[in-house]
C-alpha cells in the first residue's frame, strides 16, 4: 500500500486568531483505507474535519485530494457531521436524497439509490417519516446514508456516534464497517473513543491535547470482525491509551 | 401528526373496527361534537344580545332580528345608492388582497436580502425604523393628496402589512442552522442552493406568522382608508354611509362581514400552515 500515491495528503497548521488549534498536522490517507483520527475532546478534531472537507481554509498549508487542492464544488466529498444534520422539513428519503440532488443526479436514479442505501442502513419502511418522528440513532443513520449514497472520493465522519448509547454505538460501528466493506470508500473517521478507533481503523493517527499535534501513527493489523475482548485488541488499545497519557503528562 | 405509539396505546376492547376506519370514526365524532358546541355558543350569544336589546328599548341599539333584516335588504336591494352587499365586500376584498400580496412579495424579498446582507439593513435602518413606527392611518391624508383611486387603498394596506412581514423575515435569518448550510456546501451546493434548500424553508414559518399579523393590520387599514377616501363602495364606506343615517343595524352588517372575511382568511392561512409544516410536532396559533 505504501508504494502507491496517497489519495489524501494533509499538511496544515490552523489558528483562530492568536489561538493555535492544529500544530503542523501532517498525514496521508490511501485509497479505500479507513483511517481513524483519535484525540481528546477539544483538541480541534472538528476543525480538522472542516478543513479536510474544504469548508474551512487552513491558516497554513493545504489539503490535497487526488493531488489537487480539496474543493467540494469540484470533487465528491461526503461528510457526516457531529451535530445533527437532518433537514426537519424533509422526509427521511428526501434528507438522504439532498446530496444526490445537489450533484445533479436524475430523479429516477436518485430514487433507485435511496432505496438501495435505505436497505443498507436499515431504514426501509421509514422513508416517509420526518426527522422529529424518528430516534436520534436513526437520524444519525440518515446522515450516514446520505454520505454513502454519493459516489465520493473521500468520506469524513466526525464523531458520528458521540451522542449514542454504548449498545447503539456498537451496532452502528458494525454497520459502518459493513457498509464500508460493501461500497469501498476512502474514509477518515474522527473520534475521541480509543476503543472505537481500534475497532474500526486500518490505521490510527493519535492527537495530543490542544493545540493538537500528532503523537504517533499506529497501524492496526487485526483481522475483522474484531473482538473487543481479544488479547491482541486489548494490547493495541492499551498502547494507544498510554500514548495519550504520556502526552498529557508532558 | 399521529405517531406510531398512539395507536398502540388505544384501549383494548374498543377496537372492533380496523384502525383506519376507527380513526376516521373517532375524528368524525370529535368534529360533530365541536360543531355542536360552536353552534351552541352562537345561539347563546344571539340570545344574550336580544335580551340586552330588549331591555335597552332604544331604536339605536342593533338587534339580531334587525341585523338579519338589514342583511336581506342589502343583499337583495343593495344600499340606498344601489350597491349590493357583495359589491361592497368584493371591493374591500380586492383592495386588501392587492395591497397584501404586494406587501408579501416585497416583505419577503427585502427581508431576505437585508437579512443576508446585514450591512444593508444596518445603514438604512435610520430611515426604515422611524417609518415603521408611523401608523398607516397617519399616511391617509398624504395618500389622499398624492394618489388617486385604487392605488391609494393599495398603498395604505401595503404600509400596514409590509412591516410585520419584513421584520419577521429579517429577524428569522440569524436563526438558520449553520450546520445545514455546511451540509449543502460540502455536497457541492451553490449559494443559490443554500437560499433555496435551507434558508427559504427555514423562514417560511416566520413568513406565515408575519403574514397573519399583516393580514389583520391590512383589514384595519382598509376600513379606515375607505372611510376617508374616495369611492362609494367598500365595507368601510358602507359603515360610514349608514353611520350618517344613524342606522346601526346596517353598520353592524358591515362590521360583521369584515370580521367573518378576516376570520375565514386567517383560517385558510392556518390550513396552509398545517399543510406546509406537517414536519413540525406542534402548530402555534
Amino acid at each position: 500500500m505504501s508504494f502507491t500515491k496517497p489519495k489524501v495528503e494533509v499538511d496544515i497548521t490552523h489558528r483562530f486568531g492568536d489561538l493555535l488549534v492544529l500544530d503542523q498536522i501532517r498525514f496521508d490517507v490511501y485509497e479505500n483505507e479507513l483511517l481513524c483520527v483519535v484525540g481528546p475532546s477539544g483538541s480541534g478534531k472538528t476543525t480538522l474535519a472542516n478543513i479536510i472537507s474544504g469548508l474551512l481554509e487552513p491558516s497554513e498549508g493545504s489539503v490535497k485530494l487526488d493531488n489537487k487542492p480539496v474543493n467540494p464544488r469540484k470533487q465528491n466529498i461526503s461528510y457526516v457531521f457531529q451535530a445533527r444534520s437532518c433537514f426537519p422539513w424533509r422526509t427521511v428519503k428526501d434528507n438522504i436524497g439532498i446530496a444526490l440532488e445537489l450533484k445533479g443526479v436524475s430523479r429516477v436514479e436518485v430514487q433507485k439509490r435511496i432505496s438501495d442505501v435505505l436497505k443498507i442502513v436499515g431504514l426501509t419502511g421509514f422513508e416517509n417519516y420526518y426527522p422529529n418522528q424518528i430516534s436520534g440513532g436513526m437520524k444519525q443513520r440518515v446522515a450516514i446514508a446520505r454520505a454513502f449514497c454519493v459516489e465520493s472520493d473521500l468520506l469524513i465522519l466526525d464523531e458520528p456516534f458521540g451522542s449514542l448509547d454504548a449498545q447503539t454505538r456498537y451496532l452502528m460501528q458494525s454497520e459502518v464497517l459493513r457498509v464500508w466493506e460493501k461500497m469501498k470508500r476512502t474514509v477518515i473517521f474522527i473520534t475521541n473513543n480509543i476503543e472505537e478507533a481500534v475497532f474500526l481503523a486500518d490505521r490510527l493517527v493519535v492527537f495530543s491535547n490542544a493545540p493538537a499535534k500528532i503523537i504517533k501513527e499506529v497501524g492496526v493489523g487485526l483481522p475483522r470482525p474484531r473482538v473487543l475482548t481479544h488479547p491482541d485488541f486489548l494490547s493495541i488499545r492499551g498502547a494507544v491509551s498510554r500514548l495519550s497519557d504520556v502526552a498529557r503528562d508532558v | 401528526m399521529e405517531s406510531l405509539s398512539d395507536q398502540a396505546i388505544s384501549p383494548v376492547g374498543t377496537n372492533s373496527l380496523d384502525p383506519v376506519s376507527r380513526e376516521f370514526y373517532d375524528r368524525r365524532k370529535v368534529f360533530v361534537k365541536k360543531l355542536a358546541y360552536r353552534l351552541l355558543v352562537i345561539i347563546l350569544f344571539i340570545a344574550i344580545w336580544s335580551l340586552f336589546a330588549q331591555f335597552a328599548q332604544s331604536s339605536y341599539i342593533p338587534t339580531p332580528f334587525g341585523v338579519a333584516k338589514a342583511i336581506a335588504q342589502l343583499v337583495v336591494n343593495g344600499d340606498f345608492e344601489g350597491y349590493s352587499l357583495w359589491r361592497h365586500a368584493w371591493a374591500s376584498f380586492v383592495r386588501v388582497l392587492s395591497g397584501f400580496s404586494l406587501a408579501l412579495i416585497m416583505g419577503v424579498t427585502l427581508g431576505l436580502f437585508m437579512g443576508l446582507f446585514p450591512v444593508l439593513y444596518d445603514t438604512t435602518k435610520v430611515i426604515i425604523e422611524p417609518i415603521r413606527f408611523i401608523p398607516p392611518l397617519a399616511w391617509i391624508p398624504i395618500a389622499i393628496v398624492l394618489m388617486r383611486g385604487f392605488s391609494r387603498y393599495v398603498f395604505i394596506i401595503w404600509l400596514g402589512a409590509f412591516f410585520p412581514i419584513f421584520i419577521s423575515v429579517l429577524a428569522s435569518i440569524p436563526s438558520v442552522d449553520p450546520i445545514l448550510k455546511d451540509v449543502i456546501k460540502v455536497y457541492g451546493g451553490t449559494r443559490f442552493d443554500i437560499i433555496k434548500k435551507n434558508i427559504l424553508p427555514c423562514v417560511t414559518p416566520e413568513i406565515l406568522s408575519g403574514a397573519k399579523i399583516g393580514l389583520g393590520v391590512a383589514w384595519m387599514c382598509i376600513v379606515a382608508a375607505e372611510m376617508i377616501g374616495g369611492e362609494n363602495v367598500g365595507l368601510g364606506r358602507l359603515i360610514l354611509k349608514y353611520a350618517d343615517l344613524l342606522k346601526t343595524n346596517e353598520i353592524v352588517v358591515g362590521m360583521l362581514l369584515i370580521g367573518i372575511i378576516g376570520y375565514l382568511s386567517n383560517e385558510a392561512m392556518l390550513g396552509l400552515e398545517k399543510y406546509l409544516f406537517r414536519w413540525r410536532t406542534k402548530i402555534t396559533l
